[in-house]
């Protein structure tokens, strides 16, 4: 979304030919770049064995976790001086930020009080990298006393159907381990402890009733509601009035129910050499593609358009 | 109206019927509520109507506030502004599909434009006569822009990540459909060879955005 900090033009491409050239145009490359045509001409035949890795940047946000700890700011620096991240400023106890846009590469995350001297050392500080489509936190956590940086790797693994996949994190020092349980169904943790993300756990999405317990707090239950293709992490905080509870937080969101396959999105009447074409041109470009031979040896549209009817390799 | 006939087969020769259900079932078009004042600016409180839920299966679409549910795509580097309407999931699983030409079509049960996680969007490549709203996709670049306008005349600016290509036969729904951290676009069409023999056309565009 544009209010996100990414600014960078350095992404790959790969695409084909853009916009329908005229006639003449497509004729004249025809026979000056025939070899070109391979890999430009229709859609899927440049790279039809695509990359399973959705193409965009990684995902990267700040959480501050440890319970008697004051705001902070947090400083993510890229290695590359042609990049710049937003800082995350007054990050209060069990706030989490929403996620960034970050080009891939390194960081350097800093992390200083909010009133501490701007020339001062940070308090914490420590470099991870990060790849296009991944998804991580960066987790202040541990004791007011002794607070650390840790990275947290967030799952983008899509949940079963009618599933959804929740991992715990304490932030809580009322007591030494906490357990959360689904009413009437699963654990999501149990003997969780501060500053730790236990592994995700997928659960049956729909509303569940969780119940939290720890050796040195009374239980408390929490109503939470859990859709199914998303993922989350279960915060267990430090109730303001005393206590304990628990905060969601969404860490993807996917599709409710996921389609099966693609879309059918075409007829054929501007597909390429289809016998209604109506875009001469398009029906060139194709012919050009199927017999890349007949370019050469026989010339001519008619043909080309024939040969490229009964060629029928689909990619 | 020859446009409304039978538009259904990119990839499989199915002979499923089409559904476009903003046109069947919502009483305001898109574009009418797009332009109208009273709803400009979220004006209106969120209805927490349910959106139609999927063919099969459990689960439901979640509640979408009326207000921010897509109304029109505007594309301007190739010249698309279109109507968004809404689409479910078939009795087979698949998305239905636009059921016109000219209209692109929001998948209710994905995360609406703007919302965390990927909206996704189809509309058709062509019709049985010509090129149709997403004839041109395929051409669009890294760092395009893609501008959805919400019921409430709100907009959502998304930018081009990428472009892939993708057989029908080995689609990646994970990469597609699966969980993203933040809100993202997915625009996906026909794309690839046109093999009547083989149900059309074999291979889907999908555009991805942020």
């Amino acid at each position: 979304m544009s209010t996100l900090p990414d600014t960078s033009t350095d992404r790959p491409t790969a695409r084909p030919g853009r916009r329908r050239a005229p006639l003449r145009a497509v004729l004249a490359l025809a026979v000056a770049l025939v070899p070109a045509l391979l890999v430009l001409g229709t859609p899927g035949s440049a790279q039809a064995a695509g990359t399973q890795t959705p193409p965009g940047s990684a995902w990267v946000r700040t959480g501050h976790f440890v319970p008697g700890m004051g705001k902070a700011d947090v400083v993510l620096a890229p290695d590359s001086p042609r990049r710049t991240v937003d800082p995350i400023e007054d990050l209060g106890y069990s706030d989490v930020s929403t996620y960034q846009k970050l080009l891939p590469g390194r960081y350097t995350a800093s992390v200083s009080a909010v009133d501490a001297d701007p020339d001062a050392e940070p308090l914490l500080s420590s470099s991870f990298d990060v790849t296009a489509g991944e998804a991580r936190t960066v987790a202040v956590v541990g004791t007011a006393d002794a607070p650390r940086l840790t990275l947290l790797d967030d799952d983008l693994t899509p949940p079963q159907a009618d599933t959804a996949r929740v991992r715990l994190l304490s932030a809580t020092d009322s007591t030494d381990a906490v357990t959360v349980r689904a009413l009437m169904g699963p654990t999501v943790a149990d003997g969780a402890v501060l500053g730790q993300a236990t592994p995700y756990k997928t659960v049956p999405a729909g509303p569940w009733t969780l119940a939290l317990m720890g050796a040195d707090v009374p239980e408390s239950k929490q109503a939470v509601d859990i859709a199914s293709g998303s993922v989350y992490t279960v915060v267990v905080v430090d109730a303001p009035g005393g206590g304990t509870e628990l905060k969601v937080v969404t860490d993807a969101a996917g599709a409710v129910v996921t389609p099966k396959g693609g879309a059918d999105t075409g007829l054929g009447g501007a597909a390429p050499a289809a016998p209604q074409a109506s875009d001469a041109s398009t029906a060139l470009v194709a012919g050009g593609l199927a017999g890349l031979a007949g370019v050469l040896l026989l010339g001519g549209a008619g043909v080309l358009v024939a040969r490229r009817r009964t060629a029928g390799s689909p990619s | 109206m020859a446009l409304l006939v039978g538009l259904t087969a990119c990839g499989d020769g199915s002979d499923a019927v089409a559904g476009d259900r903003a046109s069947s079932s919502d009483s305001a078009s898109p574009s009418a509520a797009a332009s109208d004042g009273a709803r400009r600016g979220g004006s209106t409180p969120a209805t927490g109507r349910s959106v139609p839920g999927p063919g099969g299966g459990g689960a439901t679409a979640p509640v979408v506030p009326r207000g921010e549910r897509p109304a029109r795509v505007s594309i301007p580097s190739i010249g698309v502004d279109a109507p968004v309407g809404r689409l479910g999931i078939r009795g087979d699983g698949a998305i239905e599909v636009p059921d016109d030409a000219r209209r692109t079509g929001w998948v209710t049960t994905t995360p609406a434009p703007g919302q965390q996680g990927p909206a996704l969007i189809a509309g058709h490549v062509d019709s049985t006569t010509g090129p149709a709203v997403f004839y041109d996709l395929r051409t669009l670049e890294p760092g395009d822009a893609i501008t959805v306008t919400r019921e409430d005349g709100s907009t959502v600016d998304f930018t081009v990540d990428g472009l892939q290509i993708y057989p029908q036969d080995d689609f990646p729904s994970a990469a597609v459909y699966g969980p993203v951290p933040g809100p993202v676009l997915r625009l996906i069409t026909c794309g690839g060879e046109y093999d009547a023999s083989r149900g059309g056309y074999q291979d889907n565009v999908v555009v991805y955005a942020s």
